[in-house]
């Protein structure tokens, strides 16, 4: 009977949850990608990123474009140091972080941190961005390889 | 030295006792399989963290109980001469610190979370190539982690009281009040859903709190029960009427004239010493011995009992 009814309580919560479009962010990362620009930052790590004057590319650059253009966002690219970014990704200035990092990088506690997407690398994501990271992992997926 | 006698549970509740122990090892097998699950998907949620910690705690009263029914019922010795039937009161102790110390932990834990401002970060998963927040799957575990919980404690419920087993009484109310937990969890994790970081370390903080309300009753009572208090009902909250009504008992004897009793509890049975003021001309030698057999008759947690005669209080 107690079974019965917390059953169909969490099918209820679901449901909402999913009316709702659950989950959101804490900081509105997605919201603000969508109306101005996800915000990435980009370390020189290559293969997956790369930066000098006048280009930025890599693997994991042509992956945020392919994303990008699937949300339909505009990107910002900010180039710079490791420790500076994860600083300003503390208050969400920067939306995702990307650079080769892998699924035990030391940021891990100073930030969040997508699903790896080939069993190995992840992308650093502001903490509590939910929605954010929600989107993301839904890309991540369709690109994961064997 | 004259070691106390035996002790053997009467025969009605010897099933009881086997019923019991059964029950624990289902409830271990089970926190077990809890544990683990919480684990692998509580992810950064503090109130997560702080629900696995207690469900994790939550089987040290059963084990506790477990250990204790291994050695309750051993002959007393030369070195024990009063037997081992504060095993229960012991493992009781040990079980309460440890439910108060980490409920300390979590709350310091969870208030420097919510200072931090440290905000929960929870994915996804892919099941079946569907995408699901990770929140979701929390939530199922979590009622996993209340509902055969909640059942337990209403079986083991009775038992803990015909068996007069205050670590067992412990335990069931632990499960009883399990839904609490998991619903305080339920309803942070729903909050970082809705983008309210703050109420995942809100639900924590509520949930060590009430943790450390339990150690802390809990510690109460078995440190007051190591120190000889008064028997209490298994509950703890009033004292057992049995002593009174052994008083009573003593004073129907046509040779009493009036009687005095002090009892204090050993795990599951009591001990104690009875004085009495005797009629004149009474043969105190025999009847001493013959009371005494009649106040074990009595009632069966009635395990050892001096008669004492005196001629003033």
């Amino acid at each position: 009977m107690m079974k019965m009814i917390s059953i169909i309580a969490i099918a209820l919560l679901a449901s909402i949850g999913m009316s709702c479009n659950l989950p959101r962010d804490t900081r509105d990362s997605f919201d603000y990608a969508k109306s101005h620009a996800l915000k990435v930052g980009v370390v020189d790590n290559p293969p997956f990123s790369r930066y000098d004057s006048d280009s930025i590319r890599g693997t994991e650059i042509k992956m945020i474009e392919e994303f990008a253009q699937k949300e339909g966002l505009e990107v910002e690219f900010i180039p710079g140091s490791e420790s500076s970014l994860v600083e300003r990704m503390k208050e969400a200035e920067i939306h995702v972080l990307v650079g080769g990092f892998e699924k035990k990088t030391v940021w891990k506690e100073k930030t969040g941190k997508t699903r790896p997407y080939d069993g190995k690398h992840i992308w650093l994501i502001p903490k509590g961005e939910n929605k954010l990271v929600y989107k993301l992992e839904s890309y991540l997926h369709t690109i994961k390889k064997p | 030295m004259k070691p106390t006698s035996r002790f053997e549970l009467p025969p009605q509740l010897k099933g009881t006792l086997q019923q019991a122990i059964r029950l624990e090892w289902i409830s271990l097998a089970y926190l077990v399989t809890v544990v683990i699950l919480m684990n692998l998907v509580m992810g950064s949620s503090q109130a997560m963290k702080t629900a696995w910690l207690e469900d994790a705690l939550s089987t040290l009263p059963g084990i506790s109980f477990l250990i204790a029914s291994k050695y309750f019922e051993r002959p007393a010795t030369k070195k024990f001469p009063y037997g081992f039937h504060r095993t229960f009161t012991i493992a009781f102790l040990t079980g309460s610190v440890a439910l108060f110390s980490i409920g300390c932990f979590l709350a310091i834990d969870s208030v420097i979370t919510l200072v931090k401002m440290d905000r929960p970060t929870i994915g996804t998963i892919f099941i079946f190539g569907k995408q699901i927040w990770m929140g979701w799957i929390m939530i199922l575990v979590l009622s996993y982690s209340a509902i055969p919980s909640v059942i337990l404690g209403i079986k083991k419920m009775p038992l803990a009281k015909k068996l007069h087993n205050k670590i067992l009484f412990t335990d069931a109310d632990t499960h009883k009040a399990d839904y609490q937990t998991a619903f305080a969890a339920m309803i942070g994790i729903i909050g970082v859903g809705y983008g309210l970081w703050w109420m995942d370390s809100l639900a924590a903080l509520i949930i060590s709190v009430s943790v450390i309300k339990d150690g802390l009753k809990n510690l109460k009572n078995a440190i007051a029960d190591l120190m000889d208090r008064t028997p209490m009902d298994v509950t703890s909250e009033k004292p057992d009427l049995l002593t009174e009504e052994i008083r009573q008992k003593v004073l129907e004897f046509p040779w009493v004239e009036d009687a005095m009793i002090r009892f204090r509890e050993q795990g599951q049975v009591y001990f104690g010493e009875v004085y009495v003021k005797m009629k004149a001309d009474s043969d105190s030698d025999k009847l001493i011995e013959e009371a005494k057999q009649k106040l074990k008759d009595y009632h069966w947690k009635i395990h050892d009992v001096t008669i004492m005669p005196v001629t003033e209080f």
